[in-house]
């Protein structure tokens, strides 16, 4: 049986990508607008659609590929149950094994499909040889009965997560348009040294690493634009300034240490500059520096030798900032057009409204404030103004940030006592936390997408 | 008579803690070098007969010199001022920096001990309870001790003097998750250089 199974091959392409070779890039000639009938743009999150996912037919019968399609089953699954936009209908309802059977792409029986519920389905091949790996996945859809996506991957028997989470994201293009949020990852706040340092982990929770050793206080990670520095505030020079890490390089430079009180950083959205909160000059003001600390300018007014101003996150664009003030007597989110200095209150509600992180869609600003002396969630549409809460009940709800496609939101909460890291659709469904690690862990920040490893 | 008595009990006093002090010594001198522990419990020794002779040479001091007593209560009372000026934090409001009418008698004490101790550098560290928002409180804390050092420069404390760390909520000196404890951890605390 051959490899070349594929209806429609519409270009050829080599792109070398760290040991990972895309060979050949296909996809159907179907194209969907915003009514593509899978996945509702407005509010995606109502109506999973249901996917059937079954192990991929293995080309040389040896145990080794069924070892590697059952991970690769099991790896696809999880990516993209963790989106929110699925449900996965459990194999014990399979009418049919393609794994064991064997599935001919030229003769799917939809009906198959169709009769257990599932309106998508991933199938394809898997060929190891001397640790080579090349999988065929394809995705139907089983009532139109058509192929929407179908790709090549070529690897190593290591590169199973890295090729699902290539084609999982193609399957998010299809249906969303974006490209997804499998290539993200999320920085973090633990204690689990006895000190707070801070750690990377995948957007699902995986493989997270410590990347700071200051052996002292550590807060406030922000990602550069294409991901590969890290800003955050530090104390180990005895007080809180604001340190810069090379994420590929490992080096650590000091980007500014005024005296006073050094803090949230926030990179300027595809620059290398960055806003900080300072307090040299009196007051806890907003300021903006380049990459080598040189202060271009004091971005928010000094209103109060007492005031705080703190927090800033950007626009996509970079033509706005919102950030946490005192200057109505208790803290409250505003945004101010960059060029303008125009400034806007934007919340009202309650006395104590903090951490706002701006969509990247560009329409939404989340943040966390106080409801009945606890902290909850909320999302604010910029056009409407419109306020909407996504957590209740559940402990102390903090720090929100979303993914690189808007898709969801990671925040801390306590509510199962210690402080840890969870995540949640935009819209405030699927819940759950998102790693288990020791200490308390806080003040998630989730990167852009980073297809370059 | 009486006057006589204590004389001779005290000299006898003297004299026994003396000769004790060079029987110590003795031991000390005589004692095995290799036995670590036998050297270290018969200095201990030592150091508390020493000490219960010391006492009650003492108690004949204070007795006669009435000067040297001043002294010690002069340095007793330094001691204490030192104490205090470390050990009396200042506490404000929930989400404030103000200072509360209250605190100025502590902020006049601050100052005068200062004002009295000119070689001294002294760092206010500012501090918030658990409630609220890391970043905020950080910029909270930093405000609480930066009022603290306008006032204590009001006060005729030289600026130069006066260093301000904010450690927003990262270090509660009491843990807890009531008013009782927040309360406590709403504060300026005072650290000398």
């Amino acid at each position: 049986m051959t490899m070349t199974l594929l209806r429609y091959v519409d270009r050829i392409v080599n792109i070398k990508m760290l040991g990972l070779v895309v060979i050949v890039m296909m996809s159907s000639s179907i194209c969907f607008g915003d009514d593509n009938g899978y996945i509702t743009i407005s509010n995606p999150f109502t109506r999973k659609a249901p996917l059937a996912v079954p192990l991929l037919m293995t080309m040389s019968k040896s145990k080794v590929e069924e070892r590697l399609s059952a991970e690769a089953c099991k790896t696809l699954s999880s990516l993209l149950e963790f989106t929110g936009y699925f449900k996965l209908i459990d194999h014990a309802a399979f009418l049919e094994n393609p794994g064991v059977k064997g599935i001919d792409v030229f003769k799917i029986n939809f009906r198959n499909w169709t009769m257990i519920g599932s309106e998508l389905l991933v199938t394809g091949s898997i060929l190891e040889k001397n640790g080579d790996v090349t999988i065929e996945f394809y995705l139907y859809d089983t009532f139109r009965e058509q192929q929407l996506v179908a790709k090549r991957y070529k690897g190593s028997d290591k590169s199973i997560r890295d090729i699902c989470r290539r084609f999982g994201t193609e399957i998010i293009r299809k249906f969303t348009g974006s490209q997804g949020l499998f290539h993200s990852k999320i920085a973090f706040v633990s204690s689990g040294t006895g000190n707070k340092e801070i750690y990377i982990c995948e957007f699902d929770g995986e493989n997270p690493v410590k990347v700071t050793n200051t052996k002292s206080i550590t807060l406030s990670p922000a990602w550069s634009s294409d991901g590969t520095q890290l800003a955050y505030t530090s104390y180990e020079k005895g007080k809180p300034d604001i340190f810069i890490k090379n994420l590929g390089r490992g080096n650590v430079t000091l980007l500014t240490a005024m005296t006073g009180t050094n803090i949230t950083p926030a990179w300027v959205p595809g620059k290398h500059d960055l806003a900080a909160s300072l307090s040299f000059e009196g007051g806890q003001g907003i300021y903006l520096l380049t990459r080598e600390g040189k202060i271009r300018k004091r971005i928010t007014s000094k209103w109060s030798e007492w005031g705080i101003d703190v927090s800033p996150s950007f626009s996509p664009d970079g033509d706005n900032m919102a950030f946490v003030s005192k200057r109505s007597g208790t803290p409250q989110i505003y945004m101010q057009h960059m060029d303008s200095g125009r400034v806007k209150r934007l919340t009202y509600q309650g006395k104590y409204n903090t951490s706002p992180s701006w969509s990247p869609t560009g329409q939404k600003i989340a943040y966390s404030g106080v409801s009945e002396s606890k902290f909850e969630i909320y999302v604010m549409d910029l056009k409407t103004g419109e306020v909407e809460q996504l957590t209740r009940e559940a402990g102390d709800n903090e720090s929100p940030s979303w993914s690189p496609d808007g898709s969801m939101i990671a925040f801390s909460s306590s509510r199962e006592g210690y402080t840890r890291i969870y995540v949640m659709t935009s819209s405030g469904t699927d819940q759950r936390r998102l790693l288990f690690l020791s200490g308390e862990q806080t003040n998630p920040k989730w990167s852009p997408n980073i297809f370059n490893n | 008579m009486n006057r006589t008595w204590t004389i001779k009990l005290s000299l006898v006093c003297i004299l026994l803690s003396l000769m004790l002090v060079v029987s110590c010594g003795k031991k000390k001198v005589t004692t095995d070098p290799n036995a670590d522990q036998a050297v270290t419990d018969t200095m201990d020794t030592a150091t508390d007969m020493v000490d219960t002779a010391a006492d009650t040479a003492t108690e004949e001091d204070v007795a006669m010199d009435a000067s040297e007593d001043e002294a010690n209560r002069e340095a007793a009372a330094m001691a204490q001022a030192e104490d205090d000026f470390i050990n009396i934090d200042l506490y404000f409001d929930y989400d404030s920096s103000v200072i509360q009418d209250s605190a100025m008698g502590i902020i006049e004490n601050k100052a005068n001990w200062l004002l009295a101790n000119t070689n001294v550098t002294v760092v206010i560290e500012g501090h918030c309870d658990e409630r609220g928002t890391t970043e905020y409180n950080l910029a909270l804390g930093d405000r609480r001790a930066a009022r603290v050092k306008s006032t204590l420069m009001n006060l005729g404390v030289d600026s130069a003097r006066i260093k301000t760390l904010s450690y927003g909520e990262e270090r509660p000196i009491v843990m807890g998750h009531s008013e009782a404890a927040w309360s406590k951890n709403r504060r300026a605390h005072f650290v000398i250089k």
